[in-house]
Protein backbone atom coordinates (compact mmCIF):
# COMPACT_ATOMS: atom_id res chain seq x y z
CA UNK A 1 0.00 0.00 0.00
CA UNK A 2 1.20 3.45 -0.84
CA UNK A 3 0.05 7.01 -1.25
CA UNK A 4 1.03 7.82 -4.78
CA UNK A 5 -2.57 8.34 -5.89
CA UNK A 6 -4.10 9.48 -2.60
CA UNK A 7 -6.96 11.86 -3.45
CA UNK A 8 -6.85 10.94 -7.14
CA UNK A 9 -9.57 9.39 -9.25
CA UNK A 10 -8.78 6.73 -11.85
CA UNK A 11 -11.13 5.56 -14.59
CA UNK A 12 -10.24 2.12 -15.95
CA UNK A 13 -11.93 0.59 -18.99
CA UNK A 14 -11.54 -2.55 -21.03
CA UNK A 15 -12.57 -6.12 -21.60
CA UNK A 16 -9.36 -7.85 -20.62
CA UNK A 17 -10.05 -9.11 -17.10
CA UNK A 18 -6.43 -9.65 -16.04
CA UNK A 19 -5.46 -6.19 -17.17
CA UNK A 20 -8.46 -4.36 -15.65
CA UNK A 21 -7.89 -6.15 -12.38
CA UNK A 22 -4.18 -5.42 -12.20
CA UNK A 23 -4.70 -1.75 -13.01
CA UNK A 24 -7.64 -1.24 -10.67
CA UNK A 25 -6.00 -3.07 -7.79
CA UNK A 26 -2.69 -1.26 -8.19
CA UNK A 27 -4.19 2.23 -8.39
CA UNK A 28 -6.54 1.46 -5.48
CA UNK A 29 -3.64 0.17 -3.39
CA UNK A 30 -1.89 3.49 -3.97
CA UNK A 31 -4.94 5.39 -2.71
CA UNK A 32 -6.91 6.22 -5.86
CA UNK A 33 -10.70 6.01 -6.08
CA UNK A 34 -11.56 3.73 -8.97
CA UNK A 35 -14.32 3.45 -11.53
CA UNK A 36 -13.92 0.22 -13.51
CA UNK A 37 -15.99 -0.24 -16.66
CA UNK A 38 -16.33 -3.66 -18.25
CA UNK A 39 -19.19 -5.29 -20.11
CA UNK A 40 -18.88 -8.48 -18.07
CA UNK A 41 -20.94 -7.19 -15.16
CA UNK A 42 -20.77 -10.15 -12.81
CA UNK A 43 -17.02 -10.31 -13.02
CA UNK A 44 -16.42 -6.58 -12.57
CA UNK A 45 -18.85 -6.42 -9.62
CA UNK A 46 -16.83 -9.13 -7.91
CA UNK A 47 -13.53 -7.44 -8.62
CA UNK A 48 -14.77 -4.14 -7.27
CA UNK A 49 -16.09 -5.70 -4.09
CA UNK A 50 -12.68 -7.31 -3.56
CA UNK A 51 -11.06 -3.90 -3.81
CA UNK A 52 -13.60 -2.37 -1.44
CA UNK A 53 -13.07 -5.25 1.01
CA UNK A 54 -9.41 -4.28 1.43
CA UNK A 55 -9.97 -0.64 2.22
CA UNK A 56 -10.20 0.62 -1.35
CA UNK A 57 -12.84 2.83 -2.91
CA UNK A 58 -14.17 1.51 -6.18
CA UNK A 59 -17.32 1.62 -8.27
CA UNK A 60 -18.55 -0.28 -11.28
CA UNK A 61 -19.49 1.23 -14.63
CA UNK A 62 -21.68 -0.74 -17.01
CA UNK A 63 -21.59 1.34 -20.11
CA UNK A 64 -21.30 0.31 -23.74
CA UNK A 65 -18.38 2.47 -24.79
CA UNK A 66 -18.92 2.01 -28.49
CA UNK A 67 -21.83 4.41 -27.96
CA UNK A 68 -20.98 8.10 -27.68
CA UNK A 69 -23.90 8.62 -25.29
CA UNK A 70 -22.72 5.82 -23.02
CA UNK A 71 -19.14 7.11 -23.05
CA UNK A 72 -20.44 10.49 -21.92
CA UNK A 73 -22.54 8.79 -19.25
CA UNK A 74 -19.49 6.95 -17.93
CA UNK A 75 -17.61 10.23 -17.59
CA UNK A 76 -20.60 11.80 -15.82
CA UNK A 77 -20.97 8.76 -13.55
CA UNK A 78 -17.30 9.02 -12.56
CA UNK A 79 -17.45 12.74 -11.89
CA UNK A 80 -20.74 12.39 -9.99
CA UNK A 81 -19.23 9.61 -7.90
CA UNK A 82 -15.82 11.09 -7.09
CA UNK A 83 -15.83 14.69 -8.30
CA UNK A 84 -13.19 14.44 -11.06
CA UNK A 85 -11.01 12.19 -13.22
CA UNK A 86 -7.23 12.39 -12.85
CA UNK A 87 -6.25 9.22 -14.64
CA UNK A 88 -7.82 7.37 -17.53
CA UNK A 89 -6.37 3.96 -18.40
CA UNK A 90 -7.87 2.25 -21.39
CA UNK A 91 -7.12 -1.46 -21.74
CA UNK A 92 -7.40 -2.21 -25.42
CA UNK A 93 -7.80 -5.87 -26.17
CA UNK A 94 -7.50 -6.87 -29.79
CA UNK A 95 -9.18 -10.04 -30.92
CA UNK A 96 -7.22 -11.92 -33.50
CA UNK A 97 -9.15 -11.62 -36.71
CA UNK A 98 -6.65 -13.54 -38.77
CA UNK A 99 -5.74 -11.92 -42.05
CA UNK A 100 -8.12 -9.24 -43.24
CA UNK A 101 -7.82 -10.81 -46.66
CA UNK A 102 -9.47 -14.02 -45.53
CA UNK A 103 -12.41 -12.26 -43.96
CA UNK A 104 -15.24 -10.05 -45.07
CA UNK A 105 -16.00 -6.39 -44.29
CA UNK A 106 -18.59 -7.43 -41.70
CA UNK A 107 -15.79 -9.17 -39.81
CA UNK A 108 -13.60 -6.06 -39.80
CA UNK A 109 -16.60 -4.15 -38.50
CA UNK A 110 -16.84 -6.63 -35.69
CA UNK A 111 -13.18 -6.50 -34.71
CA UNK A 112 -11.71 -3.16 -35.73
CA UNK A 113 -14.58 -0.67 -35.59
CA UNK A 114 -15.73 -1.19 -31.96
CA UNK A 115 -12.19 -0.90 -30.59
CA UNK A 116 -11.53 2.32 -32.46
CA UNK A 117 -14.90 3.84 -31.58
CA UNK A 118 -14.50 2.90 -27.92
CA UNK A 119 -11.12 4.60 -27.65
CA UNK A 120 -12.30 7.72 -29.45
CA UNK A 121 -15.59 8.02 -27.54
CA UNK A 122 -14.12 7.62 -24.06
CA UNK A 123 -11.07 9.78 -24.80
CA UNK A 124 -13.25 12.54 -26.19
CA UNK A 125 -15.34 12.94 -23.03
CA UNK A 126 -12.50 12.28 -20.60
CA UNK A 127 -10.23 14.79 -22.33
CA UNK A 128 -13.02 17.40 -22.39
CA UNK A 129 -13.23 16.99 -18.63
CA UNK A 130 -9.46 16.99 -18.06
CA UNK A 131 -9.27 20.14 -20.14
CA UNK A 132 -11.51 21.94 -17.66
CA UNK A 133 -9.34 20.85 -14.73
CA UNK A 134 -6.06 21.55 -16.57
CA UNK A 135 -4.52 18.26 -15.55
CA UNK A 136 -4.75 14.56 -16.18
CA UNK A 137 -3.02 11.51 -17.60
CA UNK A 138 -4.34 9.17 -20.26
CA UNK A 139 -2.72 5.79 -20.95
CA UNK A 140 -3.76 3.53 -23.80
CA UNK A 141 -2.61 -0.01 -23.11
CA UNK A 142 -2.54 -2.17 -26.21
CA UNK A 143 -2.43 -5.82 -25.33
CA UNK A 144 0.03 -8.12 -26.91
CA UNK A 145 1.54 -6.84 -30.06
CA UNK A 146 4.95 -8.10 -30.90
CA UNK A 147 6.32 -4.83 -32.05
CA UNK A 148 7.92 -6.00 -35.26
CA UNK A 149 6.85 -9.43 -36.41
CA UNK A 150 4.42 -12.30 -36.16
CA UNK A 151 1.33 -10.25 -35.64
CA UNK A 152 -2.08 -10.58 -37.12
CA UNK A 153 -3.10 -7.88 -39.56
CA UNK A 154 -6.03 -6.66 -37.46
CA UNK A 155 -3.70 -6.38 -34.50
CA UNK A 156 -1.20 -4.41 -36.57
CA UNK A 157 -3.89 -2.06 -37.89
CA UNK A 158 -5.41 -1.33 -34.51
CA UNK A 159 -2.04 -0.90 -32.83
CA UNK A 160 -0.76 1.63 -35.36
CA UNK A 161 -4.12 3.43 -35.41
CA UNK A 162 -4.20 3.73 -31.62
CA UNK A 163 -0.60 4.97 -31.55
CA UNK A 164 -1.48 7.67 -34.12
CA UNK A 165 -4.53 8.59 -32.07
CA UNK A 166 -2.51 8.63 -28.84
CA UNK A 167 0.10 10.96 -30.29
CA UNK A 168 -2.44 13.42 -31.64
CA UNK A 169 -4.39 13.38 -28.39
CA UNK A 170 -1.14 14.25 -26.60
CA UNK A 171 -0.68 17.24 -28.90
CA UNK A 172 -4.31 18.34 -28.60
CA UNK A 173 -4.10 18.20 -24.80
CA UNK A 174 -0.60 19.65 -24.37
CA UNK A 175 -1.66 23.14 -23.43
CA UNK A 176 -4.10 21.81 -20.85
CA UNK A 177 -1.38 19.94 -18.95
CA UNK A 178 -2.74 16.54 -19.92
CA UNK A 179 -0.42 13.72 -21.00
CA UNK A 180 -1.29 10.79 -23.26
CA UNK A 181 0.94 7.73 -23.68
CA UNK A 182 0.79 4.24 -25.12
CA UNK A 183 1.92 0.99 -23.54
CA UNK A 184 2.15 -2.15 -25.64
CA UNK A 185 2.26 -5.20 -23.44
CA UNK A 186 1.63 -8.90 -23.09
CA UNK A 187 2.07 -8.82 -19.31
CA UNK A 188 -0.90 -7.45 -17.36
CA UNK A 189 0.82 -6.75 -14.07
CA UNK A 190 3.80 -4.93 -15.53
CA UNK A 191 1.56 -3.01 -17.93
CA UNK A 192 -0.38 -1.78 -14.90
CA UNK A 193 2.83 -0.91 -13.10
CA UNK A 194 4.29 1.10 -15.97
CA UNK A 195 0.94 2.86 -16.50
CA UNK A 196 0.90 3.84 -12.85
CA UNK A 197 4.46 5.04 -13.14
CA UNK A 198 3.57 7.18 -16.15
CA UNK A 199 0.57 8.67 -14.34
CA UNK A 200 2.57 9.53 -11.25
CA UNK A 201 5.77 10.79 -12.84
CA UNK A 202 6.01 11.22 -16.51
CA UNK A 203 4.12 14.44 -16.94
CA UNK A 204 5.48 15.65 -20.24
CA UNK A 205 2.47 17.01 -22.05
CA UNK A 206 2.78 17.01 -25.81
CA UNK A 207 5.23 14.14 -25.95
CA UNK A 208 3.68 10.74 -26.00
CA UNK A 209 6.05 7.88 -25.44
CA UNK A 210 5.54 4.35 -26.67
CA UNK A 211 6.48 1.74 -24.11
CA UNK A 212 6.79 -1.96 -24.66
CA UNK A 213 6.41 -3.94 -21.46
CA UNK A 214 7.01 -7.65 -20.98
CA UNK A 215 7.54 -9.85 -17.97
CA UNK A 216 11.15 -8.85 -17.49
CA UNK A 217 11.68 -5.94 -19.82
CA UNK A 218 10.54 -2.36 -20.01
CA UNK A 219 11.46 -0.69 -23.32
CA UNK A 220 10.99 2.66 -24.92
CA UNK A 221 10.43 2.99 -28.67
CA UNK A 222 11.05 5.91 -30.98
CA UNK A 223 8.65 7.24 -33.54
CA UNK A 224 9.48 6.20 -37.11
CA UNK A 225 12.05 8.68 -38.35
CA UNK A 226 13.65 9.43 -41.68
CA UNK A 227 16.55 7.03 -42.05
CA UNK A 228 17.91 7.93 -45.43
CA UNK A 229 17.04 10.07 -48.39
CA UNK A 230 17.97 10.90 -51.95
CA UNK A 231 17.51 14.42 -53.20
CA UNK A 232 17.13 16.19 -56.50
CA UNK A 233 16.27 19.80 -57.17
CA UNK A 234 14.76 18.67 -60.46
CA UNK A 235 11.78 16.38 -60.61
CA UNK A 236 13.03 12.78 -60.56
CA UNK A 237 12.40 10.51 -63.51
CA UNK A 238 11.47 6.88 -62.96
CA UNK A 239 14.68 5.86 -64.75
CA UNK A 240 16.76 7.89 -62.31
CA UNK A 241 14.93 6.35 -59.37
CA UNK A 242 15.43 2.92 -60.83
CA UNK A 243 19.15 3.53 -60.52
CA UNK A 244 19.23 5.59 -57.30
CA UNK A 245 16.73 3.89 -55.00
CA UNK A 246 18.33 0.43 -54.69
CA UNK A 247 21.84 1.87 -54.64
CA UNK A 248 21.41 4.72 -52.18
CA UNK A 249 18.01 4.75 -50.52
CA UNK A 250 18.25 1.15 -49.42
CA UNK A 251 22.03 0.96 -49.38
CA UNK A 252 22.21 -2.03 -51.65
CA UNK A 253 20.73 -4.25 -48.99
CA UNK A 254 18.06 -6.67 -49.97
CA UNK A 255 14.96 -5.59 -48.15
CA UNK A 256 12.93 -7.94 -46.11
CA UNK B 1 12.43 1.83 -75.43
CA UNK B 2 9.77 0.05 -73.41
CA UNK B 3 8.05 2.23 -70.86
CA UNK B 4 8.39 1.11 -67.24
CA UNK B 5 4.66 0.40 -66.80
CA UNK B 6 3.83 -0.76 -70.33
CA UNK B 7 0.95 -3.24 -70.27
CA UNK B 8 0.12 -2.57 -66.61
CA UNK B 9 -3.33 -1.58 -65.35
CA UNK B 10 -3.67 0.80 -62.41
CA UNK B 11 -6.40 2.13 -60.17
CA UNK B 12 -5.87 5.49 -58.47
CA UNK B 13 -8.51 6.31 -55.86
CA UNK B 14 -8.78 10.05 -55.40
CA UNK B 15 -7.12 10.15 -58.80
CA UNK B 16 -9.03 13.15 -60.06
CA UNK B 17 -7.11 15.93 -58.37
CA UNK B 18 -4.21 17.07 -56.24
CA UNK B 19 -1.53 14.47 -55.67
CA UNK B 20 -3.79 11.63 -56.87
CA UNK B 21 -4.28 13.46 -60.17
CA UNK B 22 -0.53 13.80 -60.73
CA UNK B 23 -0.04 10.13 -59.86
CA UNK B 24 -2.74 9.11 -62.38
CA UNK B 25 -1.04 11.12 -65.09
CA UNK B 26 2.46 9.87 -64.29
CA UNK B 27 1.40 6.21 -64.24
CA UNK B 28 -0.21 6.78 -67.65
CA UNK B 29 2.92 8.49 -68.91
CA UNK B 30 4.92 5.40 -67.94
CA UNK B 31 2.55 3.30 -70.04
CA UNK B 32 -0.10 2.07 -67.58
CA UNK B 33 -3.81 2.10 -68.38
CA UNK B 34 -5.41 3.97 -65.48
CA UNK B 35 -8.80 3.82 -63.80
CA UNK B 36 -9.11 7.35 -62.45
CA UNK B 37 -11.45 6.99 -59.49
CA UNK B 38 -12.80 10.12 -57.82
CA UNK B 39 -16.16 10.90 -56.25
CA UNK B 40 -15.42 14.58 -56.78
CA UNK B 41 -16.48 15.56 -53.28
CA UNK B 42 -15.43 18.68 -51.45
CA UNK B 43 -12.58 18.42 -48.96
CA UNK B 44 -14.83 17.39 -46.08
CA UNK B 45 -16.40 14.60 -48.11
CA UNK B 46 -19.64 16.30 -49.14
CA UNK B 47 -21.04 16.54 -52.67
CA UNK B 48 -20.39 14.65 -55.86
CA UNK B 49 -18.94 15.61 -59.20
CA UNK B 50 -17.72 13.68 -62.20
CA UNK B 51 -15.65 16.67 -63.32
CA UNK B 52 -12.34 15.90 -61.51
CA UNK B 53 -12.04 12.29 -62.73
CA UNK B 54 -13.20 13.23 -66.25
CA UNK B 55 -10.70 16.07 -66.39
CA UNK B 56 -7.71 13.87 -65.60
CA UNK B 57 -8.93 11.18 -68.01
CA UNK B 58 -9.12 13.72 -70.86
CA UNK B 59 -5.64 14.99 -70.04
CA UNK B 60 -4.27 11.43 -70.15
CA UNK B 61 -6.05 10.56 -73.39
CA UNK B 62 -5.00 13.91 -74.87
CA UNK B 63 -1.35 12.97 -74.28
CA UNK B 64 -1.79 9.61 -75.96
CA UNK B 65 -2.39 7.56 -72.80
CA UNK B 66 -5.16 5.19 -71.83
CA UNK B 67 -7.58 5.93 -68.97
CA UNK B 68 -11.16 5.57 -67.85
CA UNK B 69 -13.09 7.48 -65.19
CA UNK B 70 -14.93 5.95 -62.25
CA UNK B 71 -16.95 7.81 -59.60
CA UNK B 72 -17.64 5.15 -56.95
CA UNK B 73 -16.80 5.65 -53.28
CA UNK B 74 -13.99 3.44 -52.00
CA UNK B 75 -15.39 3.92 -48.49
CA UNK B 76 -18.13 1.41 -49.32
CA UNK B 77 -17.30 -2.29 -49.96
CA UNK B 78 -19.63 -2.26 -52.98
CA UNK B 79 -17.98 0.88 -54.28
CA UNK B 80 -14.54 -0.73 -54.08
CA UNK B 81 -15.89 -3.76 -55.90
CA UNK B 82 -17.19 -1.57 -58.73
CA UNK B 83 -13.87 0.27 -59.00
CA UNK B 84 -12.01 -3.03 -59.36
CA UNK B 85 -14.64 -4.31 -61.80
CA UNK B 86 -14.10 -1.20 -63.91
CA UNK B 87 -10.41 -2.10 -64.27
CA UNK B 88 -11.18 -5.71 -65.12
CA UNK B 89 -13.94 -4.99 -67.61
CA UNK B 90 -12.12 -2.17 -69.38
CA UNK B 91 -8.55 -3.45 -69.30
CA UNK B 92 -8.75 -7.14 -68.33
CA UNK B 93 -6.29 -7.14 -65.43
CA UNK B 94 -5.16 -5.18 -62.37
CA UNK B 95 -1.52 -4.62 -61.44
CA UNK B 96 -1.43 -1.42 -59.41
CA UNK B 97 -3.62 0.13 -56.73
CA UNK B 98 -2.84 3.58 -55.38
CA UNK B 99 -5.24 4.56 -52.58
CA UNK B 100 -4.98 8.34 -52.51
CA UNK B 101 -8.62 9.20 -51.79
CA UNK B 102 -9.01 11.23 -48.67
CA UNK B 103 -10.92 13.85 -46.78
CA UNK B 104 -10.13 15.84 -43.66
CA UNK B 105 -12.49 16.74 -40.83
CA UNK B 106 -10.13 18.41 -38.35
CA UNK B 107 -11.13 19.18 -34.79
CA UNK B 108 -9.57 18.88 -31.35
CA UNK B 109 -10.23 15.47 -29.77
CA UNK B 110 -12.42 16.92 -27.01
CA UNK B 111 -14.78 18.57 -29.51
CA UNK B 112 -14.73 16.08 -32.38
CA UNK B 113 -18.14 14.82 -33.49
CA UNK B 114 -18.90 11.16 -34.03
CA UNK B 115 -19.61 11.70 -37.74
CA UNK B 116 -16.27 13.51 -38.18
CA UNK B 117 -14.55 10.49 -36.68
CA UNK B 118 -16.55 7.97 -38.71
CA UNK B 119 -16.26 9.75 -42.06
CA UNK B 120 -12.48 10.02 -41.93
CA UNK B 121 -11.97 6.45 -40.67
CA UNK B 122 -14.34 5.18 -43.38
CA UNK B 123 -12.59 6.77 -46.35
CA UNK B 124 -8.97 6.35 -45.31
CA UNK B 125 -8.88 3.16 -43.27
CA UNK B 126 -11.90 1.19 -44.44
CA UNK B 127 -11.39 2.52 -47.95
CA UNK B 128 -7.90 1.00 -47.90
CA UNK B 129 -9.18 -2.31 -46.57
CA UNK B 130 -12.03 -2.39 -49.10
CA UNK B 131 -9.88 -1.79 -52.15
CA UNK B 132 -7.03 -4.04 -50.97
CA UNK B 133 -9.44 -6.90 -50.24
CA UNK B 134 -10.97 -6.58 -53.72
CA UNK B 135 -7.65 -6.22 -55.54
CA UNK B 136 -5.53 -8.86 -53.83
CA UNK B 137 -7.33 -11.99 -55.10
CA UNK B 138 -6.86 -10.73 -58.66
CA UNK B 139 -3.22 -9.83 -58.04
CA UNK B 140 -2.63 -13.26 -56.50
CA UNK B 141 -4.09 -14.95 -59.55
CA UNK B 142 -1.67 -12.93 -61.70
CA UNK B 143 1.25 -13.44 -59.28
CA UNK B 144 1.93 -9.74 -59.55
CA UNK B 145 0.79 -6.61 -57.79
CA UNK B 146 1.83 -3.22 -56.46
CA UNK B 147 -0.22 -1.53 -53.73
CA UNK B 148 0.52 1.96 -52.42
CA UNK B 149 -1.45 3.44 -49.53
CA UNK B 150 -1.22 7.22 -49.23
CA UNK B 151 -0.63 7.58 -45.51
CA UNK B 152 0.61 10.79 -43.94
CA UNK B 153 3.15 12.21 -41.52
CA UNK B 154 0.02 12.89 -39.46
CA UNK B 155 0.19 9.20 -38.53
CA UNK B 156 2.98 10.31 -36.19
CA UNK B 157 0.66 12.78 -34.51
CA UNK B 158 -0.78 16.08 -35.70
CA UNK B 159 -2.72 18.69 -33.79
CA UNK B 160 -6.48 18.57 -34.32
CA UNK B 161 -6.41 15.40 -36.41
CA UNK B 162 -7.02 12.47 -34.07
CA UNK B 163 -9.33 10.87 -36.66
CA UNK B 164 -6.86 11.36 -39.50
CA UNK B 165 -3.86 10.22 -37.41
CA UNK B 166 -5.68 7.06 -36.39
CA UNK B 167 -6.71 6.30 -39.98
CA UNK B 168 -3.27 7.04 -41.41
CA UNK B 169 -1.58 5.04 -38.65
CA UNK B 170 -3.98 2.20 -39.41
CA UNK B 171 -2.85 2.29 -43.04
CA UNK B 172 0.74 1.74 -41.91
CA UNK B 173 -0.59 -1.18 -39.85
CA UNK B 174 -2.16 -2.66 -43.00
CA UNK B 175 1.10 -2.33 -44.90
CA UNK B 176 3.25 -3.83 -42.16
CA UNK B 177 0.73 -6.54 -41.39
CA UNK B 178 0.23 -7.70 -44.98
CA UNK B 179 3.68 -7.33 -46.53
CA UNK B 180 4.95 -10.81 -45.62
CA UNK B 181 1.71 -12.51 -46.54
CA UNK B 182 1.66 -10.89 -50.00
CA UNK B 183 5.36 -11.30 -50.79
CA UNK B 184 5.02 -14.95 -51.82
CA UNK B 185 2.73 -13.87 -54.66
CA UNK B 186 5.07 -11.14 -55.88
CA UNK B 187 2.78 -8.44 -54.53
CA UNK B 188 4.34 -5.47 -52.76
CA UNK B 189 2.50 -3.11 -50.43
CA UNK B 190 3.95 0.15 -49.18
CA UNK B 191 2.80 3.31 -47.47
CA UNK B 192 3.91 6.73 -48.67
CA UNK B 193 3.99 10.05 -46.88
CA UNK B 194 3.03 12.45 -49.66
CA UNK B 195 2.77 16.19 -49.52
CA UNK B 196 2.18 19.27 -51.63
CA UNK B 197 0.43 22.58 -51.55
CA UNK B 198 -3.06 21.29 -52.16
CA UNK B 199 -6.48 22.14 -50.80
CA UNK B 200 -5.78 19.57 -48.09
CA UNK B 201 -2.79 21.38 -46.62
CA UNK B 202 -4.17 24.89 -46.55
CA UNK B 203 -4.85 24.43 -42.85
CA UNK B 204 -1.67 22.43 -42.19
CA UNK B 205 -0.52 22.55 -38.59
CA UNK B 206 2.87 23.51 -37.25
CA UNK B 207 3.62 19.89 -36.42
CA UNK B 208 3.30 18.78 -40.01
CA UNK B 209 5.37 21.75 -41.12
CA UNK B 210 8.12 20.80 -38.70
CA UNK B 211 8.33 17.28 -40.10
CA UNK B 212 8.45 18.59 -43.61
CA UNK B 213 11.11 21.13 -42.79
CA UNK B 214 13.39 18.35 -41.54
CA UNK B 215 14.23 17.83 -45.19
CA UNK B 216 14.76 21.40 -46.13
CA UNK B 217 11.35 21.92 -47.66
CA UNK B 218 10.17 25.14 -46.16
CA UNK B 219 6.42 25.29 -45.97
CA UNK B 220 6.49 29.04 -45.48
CA UNK B 221 8.64 30.49 -48.22
CA UNK B 222 7.54 31.08 -51.79
CA UNK B 223 7.56 28.11 -54.09
CA UNK B 224 9.21 29.53 -57.17
CA UNK B 225 11.00 26.24 -57.96
CA UNK B 226 7.84 24.26 -57.49
CA UNK B 227 9.40 22.13 -54.78
CA UNK B 228 6.05 21.80 -53.04
CA UNK B 229 4.07 20.94 -56.14
CA UNK B 230 1.95 17.79 -56.31
CA UNK B 231 3.89 16.47 -59.28
CA UNK B 232 7.01 15.94 -57.10
CA UNK B 233 5.29 12.94 -55.50
CA UNK B 234 4.30 11.22 -58.71
CA UNK B 235 7.50 9.70 -60.18
CA UNK B 236 8.47 8.25 -56.79
CA UNK B 237 5.10 6.57 -56.48
CA UNK B 238 5.35 5.42 -60.11
CA UNK B 239 8.78 3.91 -59.39
CA UNK B 240 7.37 1.92 -56.46
CA UNK B 241 4.78 0.55 -58.92
CA UNK B 242 7.37 -0.80 -61.35
CA UNK B 243 8.59 -4.36 -61.64
CA UNK B 244 12.05 -3.16 -60.62
CA UNK B 245 10.81 -2.21 -57.14
CA UNK B 246 10.03 -5.85 -56.35
CA UNK B 247 12.13 -5.88 -53.18
CA UNK B 248 10.54 -2.84 -51.60
CA UNK B 249 7.60 -3.87 -49.45
CA UNK B 250 6.22 -3.15 -46.00
CA UNK B 251 7.98 0.23 -46.05
CA UNK B 252 7.03 3.80 -45.27
CA UNK B 253 8.44 6.08 -47.98
CA UNK B 254 8.46 9.87 -47.94
CA UNK B 255 7.63 11.24 -51.40
CA UNK B 256 7.06 14.92 -50.69
CA UNK B 257 9.17 17.64 -52.28
CA UNK B 258 12.65 17.21 -53.76
CA UNK B 259 13.77 14.21 -51.66
CA UNK B 260 12.63 10.62 -51.57
CA UNK B 261 13.13 9.21 -48.09
CA UNK B 262 12.74 5.96 -46.23
CA UNK B 263 11.39 5.88 -42.69
CA UNK B 264 12.65 3.56 -39.99
CA UNK B 265 10.53 1.00 -38.27
CA UNK B 266 9.67 1.90 -34.73
CA UNK B 267 13.11 1.70 -33.18
CA UNK B 268 13.94 0.33 -29.77
CA UNK B 269 15.59 3.23 -27.97
CA UNK B 270 16.47 1.60 -24.69
CA UNK B 271 15.54 -1.43 -22.68
CA UNK B 272 15.56 -2.18 -18.96
CA UNK B 273 15.74 -5.73 -17.73
CA UNK B 274 14.98 -7.32 -14.39
CA UNK B 275 15.02 -11.06 -13.77
CA UNK B 276 12.58 -10.99 -10.85
CA UNK B 277 9.31 -9.09 -10.54
CA UNK B 278 9.31 -5.37 -11.23
CA UNK B 279 8.23 -3.13 -8.37
CA UNK B 280 7.10 0.48 -8.31
CA UNK B 281 10.34 1.63 -6.74
CA UNK B 282 12.36 -0.06 -9.48
CA UNK B 283 10.53 2.01 -12.05
CA UNK B 284 10.96 5.24 -10.13
CA UNK B 285 14.66 4.62 -10.17
CA UNK B 286 15.14 2.94 -13.52
CA UNK B 287 12.85 4.92 -15.79
CA UNK B 288 13.72 8.22 -14.23
CA UNK B 289 17.47 7.70 -14.26
CA UNK B 290 18.00 5.74 -17.42
CA UNK B 291 15.11 4.74 -19.67
CA UNK B 292 14.46 8.08 -21.27
CA UNK B 293 17.55 9.96 -20.18
CA UNK B 294 19.48 11.78 -22.88
CA UNK B 295 17.23 10.57 -25.66
CA UNK B 296 16.64 13.56 -27.92
CA UNK B 297 13.04 14.71 -27.82
CA UNK B 298 12.94 14.45 -31.59
CA UNK B 299 13.27 10.69 -31.36
CA UNK B 300 10.30 10.58 -29.05
CA UNK B 301 8.39 12.83 -31.38
CA UNK B 302 8.27 15.90 -29.20
CA UNK B 303 10.38 18.41 -31.02
CA UNK B 304 12.25 18.19 -34.26
CA UNK B 305 15.93 18.42 -35.01
CA UNK B 306 17.16 20.13 -38.09
CA UNK B 307 19.03 17.58 -40.10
Amino acid sequence: MGDRFRGKVALVTGEDHDLIKEISTLFASEGAAIVANCSHSEWVERMVSEINAVDGVAKVGHFDLTSMADAESLLNFTVDSFGKVDVFVSGIEIRDGGSVLDSVPEKWDEIIRPVMKNVFATTKYVSAHMRTQNSGQIVNIIRDKKIHHDISVTNSIITEAIIGFTRTTALDMEKYGVGCNAVISDHARNAALVSAYICSNLVTPGISSIFRVDEQEVSLYSVPAIERGIYSSDIFSVDELNYLVPKYLFDGEELS
Amino acid sequence: MKKSLEGRVAIVTGGGGGIGGEVSKWLAKEGAAVVVNDVGSDLSGGGFSSTPADGIVSEIIGSGGDAVANYDSVAQPDGAKRIVNAAMSMFGRLDIVCHAAGIVRDRMVFNMLEEEWDDVINVHLYGALNIVAEAVPIMKSQSYGRIILFSSVSALGNLGQCNYSAAKGGQIGIVQGLADELKVDNITINAVFPGADTRMTEGMSSTARAYIEQWGVSAESSDAQGIRSSVRNAPKVAYLCTEAAANITGQVIGVFGPPMTVYSQRVLMRKLYKSNAWQFDDLDFAIGSSLNRNIPESRLGGKYEQR
